[in-house]
């Protein structure tokens, strides 16, 4: 990363605790000190102590917080180093998940040119993803249509040869309900958890939207993050995005989002209960399910999964402590 | 004060703290501890350290939080004492807000017998209210259709003797997308906020809709308060009742809240701004305003409204400290 970057990074930083400071006053050194006792004893980031509302919780509700360091503890008690690249690994999950995933792909690193050349037949414009990316960084849209062989096969040494070793897959259209006037696919972030007896719970669910003509929908790039009733599947409170928590209408729309229905809601659950089950080593996963006008589709399985689905979203309880709670049942 | 009487309040208190310790966990004696210390730095009840989250509030927090003593607080120091005792009276403040009312009324123990019989032959069914009542306490509705002339006048002379002073309303229903399958008025409680400079700020509204057969909206009488979005008119979260749970629909019924339209919000909102630069001496008002098929109607006025629509249902901001703030501008 440039020595730019950073001074961005911390310039945005301090933006963040001065519009926190206009708002509960008070010294902004003390909030950056307090940032950095939170970052120390309960090993949270930024996000977490700003949006998380790490800064107005008392010491005893700190300590119960799912901030970042704490998910990857999490994940490293409950989901096992082997069972990792199962999930981490696109190319693996979506052979191992074939039944959920719904869509066509190939990996030009394992793959034939032949295959390739097939695949782009069959879809001329497909999404290029890193095969262990997250957060929507890497991925690119490739527009194939009307190329001839030569151009077809530099594309795929091109991709072949590339570091992050990426895949190539179909692109997945919106349910025309989840149609929210953006490019990117919407998808639900589903987290679930494994007792010991083997019970898959539903911990909860958020559908994330993308404003604008981002590719992706993650709040990093600007999306929007909805709370979804798992009773009922509406959209049921405010949606946030990395700069307000109060969002009503769609960012960059019109569409108001709270009393929204999130279209075949139970069978996006049952999917992935099932996928669940075939990850019988994991404990703790959150999926990203699209819904299409076909059913919902398993996009991707995260092993640590972000705290904002769970701790952002619901912040009347300190997740931490419940998560630990429930994996001893 | 009786010390057996406080410390049986206490002991009470003491019990109650399980449904926190239970979220929380830590010590019970140290959560007790930390209420009665809240309760006297901030002014918090019982009610507001469970529903107003104040248990999980830094001490910074909880300094700026909107607490029932602060209720006080901020109506003695905005409102005017002698306007405030006065609107105290409810055939007061109906005459202040004049054509705004939309409903006939009579004070029952002011008028005579044949005002009275006037007004049931108009109104047959109408409700009656105690004059200096809050929290829907008192409210009845009394039925007199094809009653004999002796029933009345003895309706009347019992109304009449009361030494709680009763008015005599007619009966409002609610327009058709106000109608949640509850027995008595929804009403919203639109809170105001005039500047220095005279120009009025709506703060918040709520809409309060009763539930369990209750004829009253009010949370003490078992009613939910939902969010309203002033910009798009829309409920925009979850509806909270006096406990801690989170409803999605209505209880009681299987209504989908989130996302509802309230009708005429924006004449609501227009009414109640115009009302508020109107009035002398208050400059902090809380409006309970049904809406009927007709349009707005104002139900009452309160000069010291409760913290629960603005610190419960939009826990984000330290509305006390915001309140001061607003206040010098």
């Amino acid at each position: 990363m440039r020595i730019i970057d950073y001074i961005r990074g911390a310039k945005s930083s301090l933006q963040k605790f001065s519009d926190i400071q206009a708002v509960r006053g008070g010294s902004k050194i003390k909030l950056l000190l307090d940032h950095a006792w939170c970052h120390f004893c309960y090993g949270s980031n930024i996000d977490d102590y700003i949006l998380g509302g790490m800064y107005r919780m008392a010491g005893l509700e700190r300590c119960d917080f799912l901030s970042n360091d704490r998910r990857y503890k999490l994940m490293a008690k409950y989901n096992p180093a082997s069972a990792l690249p199962l999930c981490d690994q696109k190319p693996q999950l979506y052979r191992h998940l074939a039944a959920y995933i719904r869509r066509q792909w190939c990996n030009p690193c394992d793959c034939s040119y032949e295959e390739f050349a097939a695949f782009a037949k069959a879809v001329p414009r497909f999404l290029v993803k890193p095969s262990n990316g997250s957060c929507g960084e890497g991925i690119s849209v490739a527009d194939t249509t009307g190329w001839d062989s030569t151009r077809l096969r530099d594309l795929y040494q091109q991709l072949s040869q590339r570091a992050d070793r990426p895949m190539v897959e179909a692109i997945l259209h919106n349910h025309p309900d989840l149609d929210l006037g953006n490019a990117s696919l919407n998808t639900l972030r589903i987290i679930t958890l494994r007792h010991l007896d083997g019970t898959v719970e539903v911990v909860c669910a958020v559908l994330r939207a993308g404003q604008g003509d981002t590719i992706t929908d993650n709040t990093a790039t600007g999306g929007a993050v909805y709370d979804v009733d798992l009773g009922t599947g509406i959209i049921c409170n405010y949606g946030w995005t990395s700069h307000r928590r109060d969002i009503v209408r769609h960012p960059g729309t019109d569409i108001v989002m709270p009393g929204r229905q999130v279209p075949y809601f139970a069978e996006a659950l049952d999917m992935v209960r099932r996928a669940m089950a075939e990850l019988p080593e994991v404990r703790w996963i959150g999926w990203d399910v699209a819904i299409t006008p076909d059913g919902p589709a398993v996009i991707e399985a995260n092993t640590a999964p972000c705290n904002h689905a769970l701790q952002y979203m619901h912040p009347d309880r300190g997740w931490y402590g419940w998560v630990k709670r429930e994996m001893k049942k | 004060m009786n010390p057996a009487v406080i410390l049986k309040a206490l002991s009470r208190r003491y019990s109650q703290l399980s449904e926190i310790q239970a979220i929380r966990g830590g010590y019970k004696p140290l959560i007790f501890a930390d209420y009665l210390v809240c309760n006297l730095l901030n002014g918090s009840t019982y009610e507001d350290y469970e529903q107003l989250g104040l248990w999980r509030m830094s001490q910074r927090e909880r300094r700026g939080a909107y607490t029932t003593r602060r209720v006080d607080t901020v109506n003695n120091r905005y409102n005017d004492r002698q306007r405030h005792l006065c609107l105290s009276s409810k055939k007061a403040q109906y005459e202040l807000v004049g054509q705004h009312i939309h409903r006939c009324w009579i004070p029952t123990w002011l008028c005579d017998e044949e005002e009275f019989k006037t007004f049931v032959s108009r109104f047959p069914r109408f409700i009656v209210k105690p004059d200096g009542g809050m929290m829907g306490q008192g409210v009845r509705i009394i039925d007199l259709t094809g009653a004999t002339p002796g029933a009345v006048t003895a309706c009347y002379q019992q109304l009449h003797s009361q030494p709680s002073h009763l008015l005599a309303e007619q009966m409002l229903a609610n327009h058709p997308a106000m109608q949640f399958g509850n027995e008595g008025l929804n009403t919203m409680r639109i809170i105001t906020l005039r500047h220095l400079d005279g120009r009025v700020e709506v703060l918040c509204a709520a809409l309060r809709v009763g539930s369990n057969g209750s004829l009253t909206d009010n949370l003490a009488t078992g009613g939910v308060a939902y969010p309203i979005d002033p910009c798009t008119g829309c409920i925009s979260g979850h509806g909270r009742a006096h406990d801690t749970a989170l409803h999605v629909t209505h209880p009681g019924t299987d209504k989908i809240m989130p996302g509802h339209r309230i009708p005429h919000l924006h004449q609501a909102l227009d009414m109640v701004k115009q009302l508020a630069a109107d009035i002398e001496g208050l400059r902090w008002i809380g409006w309970d305003v049904a809406v009927t098929a007709e349009g707005p109607v104002v139900i009452e006025l309160n000069t010291r409204p409760g913290c629960y629509s603005l610190q419960a249902l939009h826990p984000e901001t330290a509305w006390y400290r915001r309140i001061k703030q607003l206040m010098k501008s």
